[in-house]
């Protein structure tokens, strides 16, 4: 049956298959590469990220995603420098951190905050009856180094006077507190409170956002640069995190699995608690998530500057850029 | 004839699938498709008045809190310490009085259900300084909207999830000013959306999969659904009718809902709340009514074509037997078996078609048989009359040949004992003998013809006409005799037969243009269609037209023997040969101008090499 005909139909058809495998290959670049700092080590609260990454939402958007998780060898100011040398593409820190290196001339720029409440909060066993900042006054207060900043401002805002209650070395352990040797946690919602949760205690919560003290924790930032360069990259590569981050939320059994992907030694119910608790302070339907409101920047700055955080003044608009937000979300999901 | 019976029967079937199918087809499709269309509006006008009536209750119960709250703002006893509010020092004891007086009425209000908590907030400072829940007393509002517009006029937030109340929540705030009008705060107080959410999941009647939900601005559900029970705030949906909702139409549709499945949908926007409304069903509910329709139309479709095959089966049969038998018998009829008779005895058109077929055989039998006998009666006649003709002539010639013999004898022997009128007679009776055996040798000829098989092979016509010319020569020797032989297109035919015909017609121009000098003779021929085209032309005395009919037949001449000699033969002669090889003869003329005859014989022959 080799006659000449099938001979030239099957080399027909190779070049067809070839021309089409080369067509298709020259139709679309290969995928951009970029590279994510993450603040901390790999957990359910950069879920979104591991969605984006694990469910192709990257992909799709022809970018090939590496994500590196932070750690206590991974000080914010190395994650700055990484981002503004173009070591890292992307990176996530709390705005203060974005702020402070404007401050000292790094070209950093924030596009999108992912946690739009700060995880930050007092925390008092219930039976204390410690509900109010007024309660503080002569209590044994315990603050993380990183909170150090936060706490300060809430101080300030609301004046009270440091001397007025007992500052007591913070450690990350639930004893101090359960056993009554300080009366006040400032701690992570999704981090040591969690574990007072687990030990059953019950806390009563005093979130600075409620005083009046907004602060953006997560923020995606990138380098300046980038921005100029590349803006469609850079929007590219929020939408897909900004999908990923809404997939984590809506599924949030997935977002467990893929954190737990990204670090199988996890405690998975420590992460499925971290999801649950995140959600409201990643979103409260009053924006789109990732949204940044001009307002809170302008007071984050002039908190910062009050409490004299930043070394000299900037220009805020050259911290942060909406027109990345703007266009994921006119263009729709 | 396999094919014939095969083509018709599978027509007859197809024909009769589509007689049953094509109308089950169409009016399935029309019922189903009117049924559906029916189903959807009723579907949709439910939906569409179930949305309004949530919207209505919607839009009753923030009218209802946002009264109650006015209510609040004109209380005399509120407004009253509000004002004091804002002039005592706070810890002071009047301060106390007064914001306990508040705090109590606060606590009114709250017990009515609906708001907790109840609360003020200071205009300046934007913390609260009065609230049904006591914990709530210092908090900052200062960047909330609700307080910035509520300073101003009563204003509704749009839902969000409250951190200090772990759930979401709405704010309607208004302001609160003492009886100068003066601002002295912002009245406010947390909605319990519980309400909100029981509204919307009142079912309604709209069925198993029926159900209404909100959703705000941002496409963020927030009130639990039938199918996401615990996805309030923790769901966004992009359906069609969410994002047409949002954009501000009002309206119905089919579209994918948020788990993507078919849904018959109505959507509107909540202006007061600022929120999307969805009444939705699913179209697999919706439709199922339809749907079954549909498979029942569709087994009842097959079930009749089925039965509509087995009929086209059983009647293409019952046509194509009897057809079958027609062709078979018309078959062997027409390979010449008459004797054949179709065996049909349906009474219908078939039926009396064989009737026909069989008398039509039998005429043709009967027919058949006369020509025989016609013909063998035709064929004796025939016979007799060759016979007839010949032994005529055969036996004329002895006698002939006595009488010239014996007038020869007298010529030769005793002339000298006539005189000379007797010699004179002598010569005519010689003559007229002569004659006479010209006459009968030409009869002979022509008789002899009709006898003769044609063997026909092709012919070179030129070498032909040579030959005759050749053969002639001696007649016309003495004479100036111009002649023009064209190259003539060769022709199978009998070469003996047409070499007579060529010697008549050529010895015919000799003939008849004695007297012309010169005498021009022109013989030429071409292929003309399927036949070859031959002629012989002379400047000879020629004929009158009138009498061209005359030309071919036998015995019959336009001039008398004094003027030509001739028997009158030559030209049938012609004609018969001619004819005998399938062609025709004709012939032009004009009197003392000459004559061309013509002649025809089938042609498409190659030159013979």
């Amino acid at each position: 049956m080799k006659t000449p005909l099938t001979i030239v139909m099957t080399v027909l058809l190779a070049v067809a298959v070839f021309m089409d495998a080369g067509c298709r290959g020259k139709g679309q670049k290969p995928a951009e590469k970029v590279s994510i700092q993450l603040k901390w080590v790999h957990q359910a609260q950069f879920a979104g990220f591991y969605i984006a990454e694990k469910n192709g939402f990257y992909k799709e958007e022809n970018i090939e995603a590496v994500l590196h998780p932070g750690g206590l060898n991974k000080p914010p100011d190395s994650i700055i420098d990484d981002v503004a040398s173009g070591q890292k593409t992307f990176a996530v820190l709390g705005a203060e951190a974005v702020l402070g290196a404007r401050a000292a001339g790094k070209p950093i720029v924030a596009v999108a905050v992912i946690f739009q409440r700060n995880p930050y909060v007092y925390v008092a066993l219930k039976d204390s009856k410690i509900k109010h900042p007024r309660d503080f006054a002569g209590k044994r207060i315990a603050v993380p180094d990183d909170a150090a900043m936060l706490h300060q401002m809430f101080l300030k805002k609301l004046q009270i006077q440091p001397s007025s209650f007992q500052s007591v070395q913070y450690e990350r352990d639930t004893t101090p507190l359960a056993t009554g040797l300080i009366d006040i946690n400032l701690s992570y919602r999704t981090g040591l409170v969690l574990d007072f949760e687990a030990k059953g205690l019950v806390l009563n919560m005093i979130w600075p956002d409620d005083y009046g003290i907004h602060f953006y924790a997560d923020t995606i930032f990138t380098s300046h640069a980038m921005v100029q360069q590349h803006p469609e990259l850079v929007e590219r590569f929020l939408r897909a995190t900004l999908r990923g981050w809404r997939y984590a939320i809506e599924n949030q059994e997935a977002a467990v699995d893929a954190t737990m992907q990204y670090d199988p030694a996890l405690d998975r119910n420590i992460q499925q608690q971290m999801v649950e608790a995140q959600t409201p302070l990643i979103h409260n339907g009053e924006t789109p998530i990732g949204w940044m409101q001009e307002s809170v920047w302008q007071d984050m700055y002039e908190r910062l500057m009050d409490v004299r955080v930043l070394s000299r003044p900037i220009k805020l608009e050259d911290a942060y850029t909406l027109q990345f937000l703007k266009n994921v979300y006119d263009k729709g999901p | 004839m396999l094919s014939i019976q095969k083509s018709l029967k599978s027509k007859l079937l197809v024909c009769f699938l589509l007689l049953t199918i094509t109308p089950l087809c169409g009016i399935g499709y029309l019922a189903y498709t009117l049924g559906r269309r029916a189903i959807i509006a009723d579907v949709t006008s439910h939906l569409e008045s179930v949305a309004i009536l949530k919207e209505q209750q919607l839009n009753y119960w923030v009218e209802h809190l946002k009264h109650v709250m006015s209510i609040l703002s004109l209380n005399e006893q509120v407004q009253k310490q509000a004002a004091e509010l804002t002039r005592l020092t706070a810890g002071s004891s009047e301060y106390r009085v007064a914001h306990d007086a508040i705090a109590a009425e606060f606590s009114k209000i709250e017990s009515l259900g609906h708001f907790s908590p109840v609360f003020l907030v200071n205009s300046v400072s934007g913390v609260i300084v009065v609230s049904s829940n006591p914990d709530w007393e210092g908090k900052y509002r200062k960047a909330e909207e609700y307080f910035i517009k509520g300073k101003t006029q009563p204003y509704l937030s749009d839902v969000f999830h409250s951190l200090s109340m772990d759930q979401p929540t709405a704010v309607i705030a208004m302001p609160l000013k003492d009886r100068s009008g003066k601002l002295s705060g912002v009245l406010a107080a947390h909605i319990d959306l519980k309400i909100l959410s029981s509204i919307m999941q009142e079912r309604s009647g709209l069925g198993r999969t029926g159900e209404t939900y909100l959703i705000n601005k941002y496409n963020l559900l927030i009130t639990d659904t039938l199918f996401a029970p615990d996805a309030a705030f923790q769901k966004w949906i992009f359906s069609k009718g969410a994002k047409q909702a949002l954009a501000g139409t009002a309206g119905s549709a089919l579209f994918m809902d948020y788990r993507n499945i078919p849904v018959i949908g109505f959507f509107m926007k909540i202006k007061q709340m600022n929120l999307a409304l969805i009444a939705k069903k699913d179209q697999s509910e919706a439709l199922a009514s339809i749907d079954s329709l549909k498979y029942n139309l569709f087994w009842i479709g097959l079930g009749l074509s089925a039965i509509a095959g087995l009929l086209g089966i059983v009647f293409s049969r019952s046509i194509t037997r009897p057809v079958r038998e027609l062709v078979k018998g018309a078959e062997e009829i027409g390979r010449g078996n008459l004797q054949h008779r179709l065996t049909l005895t349906s009474r219908n058109e078939i039926g009396r078609l064989a009737t026909a077929f069989n008398e039509m055989a039998e005429k043709r039998l009967q027919v058949e048989e006369e020509i025989k006998k016609y013909a063998a009666r035709l064929e004796r006649a025939n016979k007799d009359l060759e016979a007839f003709s010949y032994s005529v002539s055969h036996d004329l010639r002895s006698p002939l040949r006595a009488i010239a013999g014996f007038a020869q004898i007298l010529t030769e022997d005793h002339a000298d004992r006539l005189d000379q009128e007797g010699n004179r007679v002598l010569s005519v009776i010689i003559a007229n003998v002569q004659k006479m055996g010209q006459l009968i040798d030409d009869l002979l000829t022509f008789s002899r013809l009709d006898r003769k098989e044609i063997k026909t092979a092709i012919v070179n016509m030129n070498k032909l006409i040579d030959e005759a010319m050749g053969q002639l020569q001696p007649a016309y020797k003495d004479r100036n005799v111009q002649l023009h032989v064209e190259t003539v297109p060769d022709a199978r035919v009998d070469r003996a037969m047409l070499y007579e015909v060529m010697t008549n017609l050529f010895s015919n121009a000799i003939k008849f243009t004695r007297g012309r000098n010169p005498a021009i003779i022109e013989i030429g021929g071409k292929a003309d269609g399927d036949e070859n085209i031959y002629y012989v032309k002379d400047n000879g005395v020629g004929f009158n037209m009138q009498y061209a009919d005359k030309l071919f037949k036998v015995f019959q001449r336009l001039h008398s023997p004094r003027q030509f000699e001739g028997t009158g033969v030559g030209l049938a002669l012609v004609e018969r040969i001619i004819r005998k090889h399938g062609g025709r003869v004709w012939a032009e003329g004009e009197e003392e101008e000459g004559a061309v005859f013509y002649f025809s014989l089938p042609g498409k022959e190659k030159k013979y090499e």
